[in-house]
């Protein structure tokens, strides 16, 4: 079992693909890396990836970025397949608890971003289809809108107010709760 | 919504913009209420805040409470009412009245709520009327759509045990249990002998005969949860279950006999209430491991703790009824005395705080989570 296990590390850890930023950077990954994104996925499965898989919207700085995420999510999905064929004594689950632990703090420190490089992040998972990503850089930026005045979201979002005073009340008569 | 970013020597900020789409994603990851605020950013912010498919997906928490009253004269027999949560400001729900229901199934009285939808009676039903009655249906107050149920052998007779099931994470369709009965020579309850479920699916009823053995009583109290619903079962110190088919039957063994069942944080919980008349107690108790069936005493209180010695504003008896149990945060929420005072008593801070006057009807108060998610009629999938 585990040296069928270990021979498929192997083959995967053989494949290699290359990711090239907007600014031609380059940049090689595992086919376990890269298959975190649905984008690249299909582009496997469609076998056009030799000569590398140019990515015209994202640039080499937010691509490393990018890279680094999903290198330590990969392993983590690894990690859920190996626990749930051979591994289910209470040890194996404490090791399991505290790698999650561990990706719960990989995740926190990732998002110590500004926020121009949040956003770029945002559009970059949602470009590659990163369902975790995408899920974990919005959540960020919801967490730090939802207690905002709507002034203070234009504010911070360059967002120009373009509701009649007659519409800014009906939404508030409508909406009174929410106010307060 | 956009980002100015000034780096080094750059005079020029570095915009970077998201469209739509993706502003859509993140409102759908902010509690209902932000949202609602939100709409008051801009035009496009207003028309996001109000996309069906973003609010289906924003978080909702427990608004308030629907409760009635019965007023002595008027049009009316019943009045319903909304009390937000914290007991202040304009209440979420702007029109109680559930005024986009027909007239006569406006004046209906709740029997049951689950996951932000609810079960009702009409009470407009007279005898030459039977037939075509129909008298219950089910309704939203968020899609603002109802659904009439069929009639069945037991919803015509007096004072049926009907409980609703629905976890729209899950399924969008819900259950209706009516519990069937027979009379039972040794107990003042009737006995279950099985259930007529109705499923939204089908749009019909089918019969399940009951698994839980002969002379089992099912109390008042019910809740759905892991797709089964619960029943506590009063002197048998347990809860009863059965699934959303009517395959599944079994049995929870409990440390007490309890008085009310809830879900909070993912865990059922429970509470026995005792003392009655003189000091009252509450004790709370959750089913950490749902597979293991092993209750944990969570905390416990009495009536002398929560008000101190001076309770006499409650008259002889705190008479206490546990309304609900808030879905993510440590709060009971109960009613005590003549006039049912509704309160939260929150476990942690060991704290009451008063919310609303219900009145002396003594009917139950409803909690309300809204879900914008459509249930989806008979046959469509």
């Amino acid at each position: 079992m585990a040296s069928a296990g270990s021979g498929d590390e192997k083959a995967a850890a053989a494949a290699m693909i290359t990711l090239i930023s907007s600014d031609n950077e380059k940049f090689e990954v595992t086919e376990a890396t890269a298959t975190l994104s649905q984008t690249i996925r299909h582009m496997i499965e469609d076998g056009c990836t030799d000569g590398g898989v140019p990515l015209p919207n994202v640039t080499s700085k937010i691509l490393a970025r990018v890279i680094e995420y999903c290198k330590k999510h990969a392993t983590a999905a690894a990690g859920e397949e190996g626990s749930s064929s051979s591994f289910s004594d209470a040890a194996f689950l404490e090791v399991d608890r505290a790698f999650l632990e561990e990706l719960e703090e990989f995740d926190d420190a990732f998002l110590e971003v500004d926020r121009a490089t949040l956003f770029d992040l945002i559009l970059a998972a949602n470009y590659l289809d990163i369902k975790g990503l995408l899920n974990l850089t919005c959540q960020k930026v919801a967490d730090s809108v939802k207690g905002k005045t709507p002034e203070q979201i234009r504010e911070m979002y360059n967002i120009v107010n373009d509701l009649t005073p007659e519409e800014e009340a009906e939404i508030r008569r409508e909406t009174q709760w929410a106010f307060e | 919504m956009e980002v100015r970013s000034r780096s080094g020597r750059n005079p020029h900020p570095r915009v970077v913009r998201l469209p739509d789409e993706l502003v859509a994603e993140i409102l759908a990851r902010v509690p209902y209420r932000s949202l609602c605020r939100f709409k008051l950013v801009s035009r496009s912010w207003r028309g996001l805040s109000s996309d069906p498919a973003v609010r289906r997906r924003c978080p909702q928490t427990l608004a308030g409470f629907f409760f009635t009253t019965t007023p002595l004269s008027g049009p009316h027999r019943r009045v319903r009412h909304f009390v937000n949560a914290s007991g202040r400001g304009a209440p979420m729900v702007n029109d109680p009245s559930l005024a986009f229901l027909p007239p006569g199934h406006r004046d209906a009285c709740f029997v049951d709520s689950c996951n932000g939808i609810f079960l009702c009676r009409r009470e407009d039903d007279t005898p030459s009327r039977v037939g075509s009655r129909y008298p219950y249906f089910v309704c939203n107050p968020a899609t603002e759509k109802w659904i009439d149920l069929p009639d069945t052998e037991v919803t015509s007779k007096p004072s049926p045990t009907l409980r609703l099931g629905f976890d729209p994470a899950v399924s969008s369709h819900f259950r209706v249990f009516a519990l069937v009965k027979a009379q039972n020579p040794f107990k003042l309850r009737d006995q279950v002998t099985g259930t007529e479920i109705y499923s939204s699916d089908t749009g019909a009823w089918t019969y399940r005969q009951s698994e839980w053995g002969d002379g089992t009583v099912a109390g008042c109290d019910s809740v759905f949860f892991c797709g089964t619903m619960h029943f506590i079962s009063p002197g048998s110190s347990s809860l009863l279950t059965v699934d959303t088919d009517g395959r599944t039957w079994g049995k929870i063994p409990t440390p007490r006999d309890f008085d009310f069942i809830g879900v909070s944080q993912g865990h059922l919980y429970a509470v026995h209430l005792s003392g009655r008349g003189k000091d009252d107690r509450l004790s709370i108790w959750v089913l950490e491991d749902y597979a293991g069936q092993q209750w944990i005493k969570k905390h416990a209180v009495s009536a002398r703790q929560m008000f101190g010695t001076r309770p006499r504003s409650f008259g002889d008896s705190y008479s206490f009824k546990v309304q609900a149990i808030h879905p993510e945060h440590s709060l009971i929420f109960l009613t005590a005395g003549k006039l049912s005072s509704l309160m939260s008593y929150d476990m942690d801070k060991k704290r009451v705080r008063f919310i609303w006057t219900l009145g002396e009807n003594n009917e139950p108060a409803y909690p309300y989570v809204p879900c914008f998610s459509d249930w989806q009629l008979p046959g469509q999938h």
